[in-house]
């Protein structure tokens, strides 16, 4: 597959990470800004009752938030009561144990708190539930976690003394021994602190405490998601840039010919390549663009070798590096091509389009082109005579196509595009003219755009690879391509035509509002004129489609134009292929100068035999006889192949309608 | 009056010449007085001059065919002239090698010169010279060929007599198959391949190369040849009549036996696929290729190309054909890709075909094209037998040179960026080691066999092991995760090796601008160091933050680097595990954006193959094939059993023949479906493995992008509460 300027994923995906990390990144400096900076530093939710009490971080940390504070600060509110262990004031002396120790302001701090109705509530962190105990009213009493003493304490020892304070409920381990900080006997003044810090009824409040935390124990943390959706939404929003900037580079990929495309027309007069000999710098390109071998370069100069094959149509002067070659007209209008307007509707005949070969513009591209313009103008028309795209409601079709090759299938493929039903009806077989190619021949290099399908690239460039295309766009888009229908006659009537085919048994006649005639140049294969045996007609073919199935075999080629020459020059590289050449003219006349040449070598060299002036009068079963100068001669073949031109379509055109330059 | 010996004007070849053309070639040649042992010429330089020597002995030694060592074939003395091999082609390279045996002076013509020169004596002087040289050309030719053993001093005159010169050019085709045998030929310089045709396709049988005699069927008899006979490249071939060589061989029975076409065995199953376009191979000065075991598909090689180019067009694709060749120096076989990307071949087609000779080969043996002469006129992308050669849009701003050429388009391909220090961008760029450039007559096995390569053999190029590294920093992460240090010293390490392993990102896409082109790559070191430092973060983060996730900006940067490191240590085992496994079953190296339509194109292709076939054929690609190929999970199976493509075909063979039983012999054709379905299997698979291994960068570095900017916040938080 071809692409142009080798722009591949591996290119363009950094830019796409790129733009993703940097939409990471500003997600987060959102996040960073939009957060309080408590959160963004601290290490956990401040306890409820000092949100409650709006402590501000300073009234602990003082100027350093990231300096775990003394004691010193909640001694400041709390007042001093310090523990009565002394194991725990040995500690608390030597800066091992301090009030956050056990009772710590961030995260984990739990308690519960009775409100001014009694009702217990149970907070931990800054989130508070409502439990069903009652209590004294405005006390709150701290829980403390089992798992700040575990640090030092040994539950599982027998001796240790904390042992009867773990109450092991559902939940986490908490310690219910209230008697911490005050001896529950010491006296009451005494217990000055106690009673600023807890009220009086703080024997009660415990017991209240104590029963939630037996119930349900500590409650459990909650977690906070913060850093968990900052990271996630950061991530995600990442991945979305990255993904769409691929998709975007999709869909940017995926070219269709926008309706509105200029449509090819022939021109009107005929033109020919000037070539300025001064200035050409001999370098084939012009040689190479032209499909006709029109131009040859003769002493590095380009020369215009077969002014009669150039069909005016600019690819060389596209071409040329230095625009030393241009297309100048000739001054005489172009003969033998229909009339037909911008649109590409015939002029004599409202309603009927060509489009392809037919209006004298060659390859492939511009029939594609041409198609699809047609069924444009066609939707349009329809469009504008109020007639809305029916898709194939009111009985006959909206756009009727002659002629499956690129332009027919083409129009075919807009039309279905554009909502309008179209039929299409074949004489042979689909893109006839494009099988009729010699094997492998190469069609063409860039790619080529379809409506619907967009750009088609060609791997190989061959023949049977854009057949093998055209089989899968006609299958999966649908189309509904008739086969083996001859297109006998066009006619006018009240609601647009009626057009009459024959098909291999009867003749069906379908209605259309437009018809398009893509029918090409070639019409209908010219047949031999000679007596064929009935037995023996299996054995004349009208084209070649596959060389090697005549590998091995006796072939009498018929005629000598440039489809014959390509035909000999494929068969010729067969194994074990006898081929003899019959032909009306006396040399080498016609045809491109590649393939006169090759065939001319393949004479020398005794490839094939070539018999001038000769016609054949009888086919039989195993033998033909062709009469030349030297009298009748009786030729052992296998097969006779028959190339010789096409009968003109030009009959149901005139007879349509259609009228032509006259030149 | 002139500077050069009159024994260099009286001598055969440049007597009667008139002044101004013995001005013109003293002007343009050069007289040279050499030492005893001096080199005039190698086999294999350019041939552009032939030489006459005016004192003195000069040897003129070629390997001949058959033989290992190169001998003297020809001592030429005064008056007589070296390297007429010259004539025939202008632009070849030398068949032998020319030293002198004494001390010795020697004149040497450029034979451009030399043909105007003689065209002013006379079109028929320069005609009977021209004529002349080419049998002195001959002579050489023969006297190192294979027919040399059997042939006489005068049975070698009355031979020359007699041939003819064809030059052909690639493609071209000496003799097709069917065609009258009525020469004998004698390849005197380039590569000619034999083929047969069998069931439509055709078959190499055997590569001729210089020296090599061409003699199909029975010499005595003019049957129509047997095999086809084609050129690989531009080739100069002597003609002999069949007839002339019989009568020289009729002395000696010995001659019939050195057709070595009749001789030679058909190329062995493995190195056929090798030697598909063998020419190509001994044609490249410096071939880019890429280690399929190796190459992770990251396109770091094609984006440092599209960025070593002002015009952003990467000359180089990670698609093309797939060889496996041995080391010419340890004989280990290994797999390469061959990317769309120029060759520098020693014959450029492309530099031949330019009009305005914008297309040059500097001493070194690169091949470039000059901007400011090109025309844009595509001769040279028509030209490449490979592709190699594309157009790009010119810079704007920069002009053409030739008046009157305004081309918007410039032809553009691989320079080997001469104008870039430090080498290849793509060969530099490489993080694992997979791409280099290497001459394949100089490294690979099967092509020094097949052309007799002179010249030293070397090694492929080895890629350098991470794993030592990553080993050795283990031990130091587990320590430093246990290690006690105060927040502030581990943080500071973690946000340093952090900063570090960023840094990698700034390596790996700035351009490559430091000097210091060994040919390998300059990433690579790189890549390893970012591993081993990877491992090394994880121990210093775990050591600053523990395994707890605070509810904060530490909390975030911890998680977001737990995900940067997971998916870098994904990438890294994908990058060493994945490419293996593509390797087996892929048979073409192709883009993940091929992929698809690949697919869609092998389905069509079955249709093709079937078309014409038995219903048997039918009934069972309907009922088995299409089936294997469609199923959804088939590629994992494919993958699961870790077969190659060749072994996986062999097995749906055999399953077809327990299905179909004897009715095997009807299903002509089945072989090529097989190879079909199990491709279009191997493509899911290799979309599953590409995926593989490129879905982890972009989660990388976005988890990157996170983590600094978390980083950031975090410091800052940090360093405002002090």
């Amino acid at each position: 597959v071809k692409r142009p300027g080798n722009v591949t994923g591996d290119i363009t995906r950094v830019r796409s990470i790129g733009v993703a990390a940097a939409s990471a990144a500003v997600i987060v400096a959102v996040v960073a800004i939009a957060t309080p900076r408590s959160q963004l530093a601290s290490p956990g939710p401040l306890a409820r009752p000092h949100v409650v009490a709006s402590v501000s971080c300073e009234a602990c940390h003082g100027a350093r938030a990231d300096v775990r504070p003394t004691s010193q600060p909640c001694i400041g509110c709390h007042g001093p009561h310090p523990s009565t262990r002394d194991g725990h004031r040995a500690l608390a002396r030597g800066g091992a144990l301090d009030c956050a120790t056990c009772h710590p302001a961030h995260g984990e701090a739990a308690g519960v708190t009775f409100a001014p109705d009694g009702r217990a509530l149970r907070w931990s962190g800054d989130v508070a539930t409502a439990a069903s105990e009652t209590g004294p009213p405005g006390i709150t009493v701290p829980l403390v976690a089992l798992s700040a003493c575990t640090r030092c304490h040994d539950l599982a020892r027998l001796g240790d003394p904390i042992r009867a304070c773990a109450v092991l409920p559902q939940a986490s381990p908490v310690n219910v021994c209230f008697d911490e900080h005050q001896s529950v006997s010491a006296p009451l003044g005494a217990r000055g602190v106690c009673v600023r810090q807890h009220g009086e009824a703080r024997f009660v409040a415990w017991d209240a405490a104590r029963s939630v935390a037996a119930d349900l124990g500590m409650p459990t943390v909650a977690r906070s998601l913060a850093p968990w959706t900052w990271v996630a939404s950061a991530m995600a929003a990442g991945g979305l840039a990255f993904a769409g900037m691929t998709a975007s580079r999709r869909v940017a990929g995926r070219g269709s010919p926008k309706p509105g495309h200029p449509t090819p027309a022939a021109p009107v007069r005929v033109r020919l390549p000037q070539i300025d000999a001064g200035r050409c710098l001999g370098c084939h390109a012009c040689v190479d663009a032209c499909p006709f071998d029109v131009l040859a370069v003769e002493r590095h100069v380009a020369v215009v070798a077969r002014p009669e094959e150039c069909c005016g149509v600019a690819t060389c002067e596209k071409a040329c590096p230095n625009g030393s070659l241009r297309l100048a007209d000739e001054g005489q209008p172009v003969a033998d091509q229909p009339r037909v307007d911008a649109h590409l509707e015939s002029m004599d005949a409202p309603g009927i389009f060509l489009a392809g070969d037919l209006t004298g513009v060659p390859l492939i591209r511009n029939a594609i082109l041409q198609g699809a313009g047609v069924a444009d103008c066609v939707a349009d028309g329809l469009l504008s005579e109020n007639r809305a795209p029916t898709g194939g409601a009111g009985g006959g079709a909206e756009l009727l196509v002659v002629g499956a090759g690129p332009a027919g299938l083409s129009a075919a493929l807009r039309a279905k595009e554009r909502g309008l039903s179209c039929v299409v009806l074949e004489q042979s077989t689909m893109a006839a003219s494009i099988r009729a190619f010699p094997r492998g021949k190469v069609v063409h290099d860039p790619p080529i755009d379809l409506p619907l399908e967009g750009a088609l690239w060609l791997r190989e460039s061959t023949k049977e690879e854009l057949l093998a295309q055209w089989r899968r766009v006609v299958r999966t888009h649908g189309l509904d391509v008739r086969e083996g229908h001859r297109v006998t006659r066009v006619t006018r009537d009240t609601c647009g035509f009626a057009v009459s085919a024959q098909t291999a048994s009867d003749v069906v006649t379908l209605r259309a509002s437009r018809v398009l005639l893509a029918i090409g140049r070639r019409g209908t294969p010219r047949r031999l004129d000679a007596d064929v045996a009935p037995s023996a007609a299996s054995h004349v073919l009208y084209a070649l489609s596959d060389a090697r199935a005549l590998a091995g075999r006796q072939v009498l080629v018929v005629g000598l134009g440039d489809s014959a020459m390509e035909a000999i020059v494929a068969l010729a590289r067969q194994p074990g292929t006898a081929i003899t050449v019959s032909y009306r003219g006396a040399a080498f006349v016609r045809g491109r100068a590649r393939n006169v040449e090759e065939v001319q070598r393949l004479a020398a060299r005794g490839r094939i035999r070539v018999h001038f002036h000769s016609t054949v009068v009888r086919v039989d079963d195993r033998w033909v006889l062709v009469r030349d100068p030297g009298g009748l001669q009786r030729l052992r073949v296998d097969v006779v192949l028959a190339l010789l031109g096409g009968v003109s379509s030009r009959r149901l055109l005139d007879a349509a309608g259609v009228r032509w330059a006259s030149g | 009056v002139t500077a050069w010996p009159r024994t260099v004007w009286d001598s055969a070849w440049l007597r009667g010449l008139d002044p101004p053309g013995r001005e013109q070639i003293e002007a343009a040649g050069s007289l040279r007085a050499l030492d005893a042992g001096a080199t005039l010429y190698r086999a294999g330089d350019a041939a552009d001059a032939f030489f006459v020597v005016a004192d003195g002995l000069v040897d003129v030694s070629a390997v001949r065919r058959g033989d290992g060592d190169a001998s003297v074939i020809r001592r030429a003395t005064v008056g007589e002239a070296v390297g007429e091999d010259a004539i025939v082609r202008v632009g070849a390279t030398r068949s032998a090698a020319a030293t002198c045996a004494s001390r010795a002076t020697v004149a040497g013509v450029p034979v451009s010169v030399f043909r105007r020169a003689t065209e002013r004596v006379g079109s028929d002087h320069a005609h009977r010279l021209d004529r002349a040289l080419r049998a002195a050309a001959a002579r050489d030719v023969f006297r190192a060929s294979s027919l040399q053993r059997a042939m006489s001093a005068r049975a070698l005159d009355a031979l020359v007599e007699a041939i003819d010169h064809r030059i052909l050019g690639r493609g071209d085709v000496l003799f097709a198959q069917g065609d009258p045998a009525t020469h004998a030929y004698v390849i005197a310089d380039g590569m000619v391949q034999v083929l047969t045709e069998d069931d439509g396709r055709a078959r190499i049988c055997a590569y001729l190369s210089r020296g090599d005699l061409v003699v199909d069927g029975s010499l005595e008899g003019s049957g129509p040849h047997e095999v086809t006979v084609s050129a690989c490249g531009p080739a100069w071939i002597v003609a002999i009549p069949r007839a002339r060589l019989l009568d020289i061989a009729s002395g000696s029975r010995a001659l019939l036996l050195m057709g070595r076409l009749s001789a030679s065995p058909p190329l062995p199953e493995a190195t056929r696929h090798v030697l598909g376009d063998l020419w190509r191979f001994a044609a490249a000065g410096s071939m880019l290729v890429i280690d399929d075991e190796a190459c992770a598909r990251c396109g770091h090689c094609a984006w440092s190309c599209s960025r070593a180019h002002d015009d952003g067009v990467s000359r180089l694709l990670l698609r093309g054909d797939k060889v496996r060749v041995r080391d010419a120096a340890s004989g280990e076989s290994r797999a390469f890709v061959l990317p769309g990307s120029c060759q520098h071949c020693k014959h450029p087609a492309c530099m031949v075909d330019c009009p305005t000779g914008a297309i040059g080969r500097d001493p070194r043996g690169e091949v470039f094209i000059r901007e400011t002469l090109c025309i844009g006129c595509e001769q040279c992308v028509k030209a490449c037998p490979w592709g190699s050669v594309q157009m790009a849009p010119r810079v704007a701003g920069r002009t053409v040179a030739l008046p009157l050429a305004s081309s918007r388009r410039v032809a553009v391909k691989c320079d080997a960026c001469r104008d870039v220090e430090g080498g290849p961008a793509c060969v530099s760029a490489c993080p694992v080691d997979a791409i280099a450039r290497v001459e394949p007559l100089a490294a690979m096995a099967e092509v020094r066999d097949a052309v007799v390569a002179p010249g030293p053999s070397r090694r492929l190029p080895q890629r350098r092991a991470a794993w030592p590294w990553l080993v050795g920093s283990v031990p130091v992460t587990a320590a430093m995760a246990a290690a006690h240090w105060t927040p502030m010293v581990s943080g500071v390490l973690s946000g340093l090796l952090c900063s570090l392993l960023a840094g990698y990102a700034i390596v790996k896409r700035v351009r490559p601008r430091r000097s210091g082109g060994s040919g390998r790559s300059r990433v690579r070191p790189h890549a390893i160091a970012h591993l081993a430092l990877g491992v090394l973060a994880v121990g210093a983060v775990v050591a600053h933050a523990g395994a707890s996730v605070p509810p904060n900006a530490a909390g975030a940067l911890l998680v977001a680097f737990a995900i940067a490191s997971m998916t870098g240590i994904a990438m890294a085992l994908a990058y060493r595990m994945v490419p293996g496994a593509l390797a087996r079953i892929e048979r073409f190296a192709r883009l993940p954006e091929d992929l698809p339509n690949r697919a869609r194109e092998l389905e069509e292709r079955a249709f093709g193959v079937l078309t014409g076939r038995s219903d048997e054929a039918k009934s069972v690609y309907q009922h088995m094939l299409a089936p294997y190929a469609r199923r959804p999970l088939g590629p994992i199976f494919l993958l699961a059993r870790g077969s190659a493509v060749r072994t996986e075909e062999e097995r749906v063979r055999a399953w077809i023949e327990r299905a179909v039983g004897a009715g095997v012999a009807r299903l002509d054709g089945i072989d090529d479906l097989v190879r079909l379905v199990v491709e279009r299997r191997a493509i899911g698979a290799q979309r599953v493995l590409q995926a593989l291994l490129r879905a982890w960068l972009p989660a990388h570095v976005v988890a990157v992008a996170v983590a600094l900017a978390l980083l950031v916040v975090h410091v800052v938080c940090v360093a405002r509460g002090r």
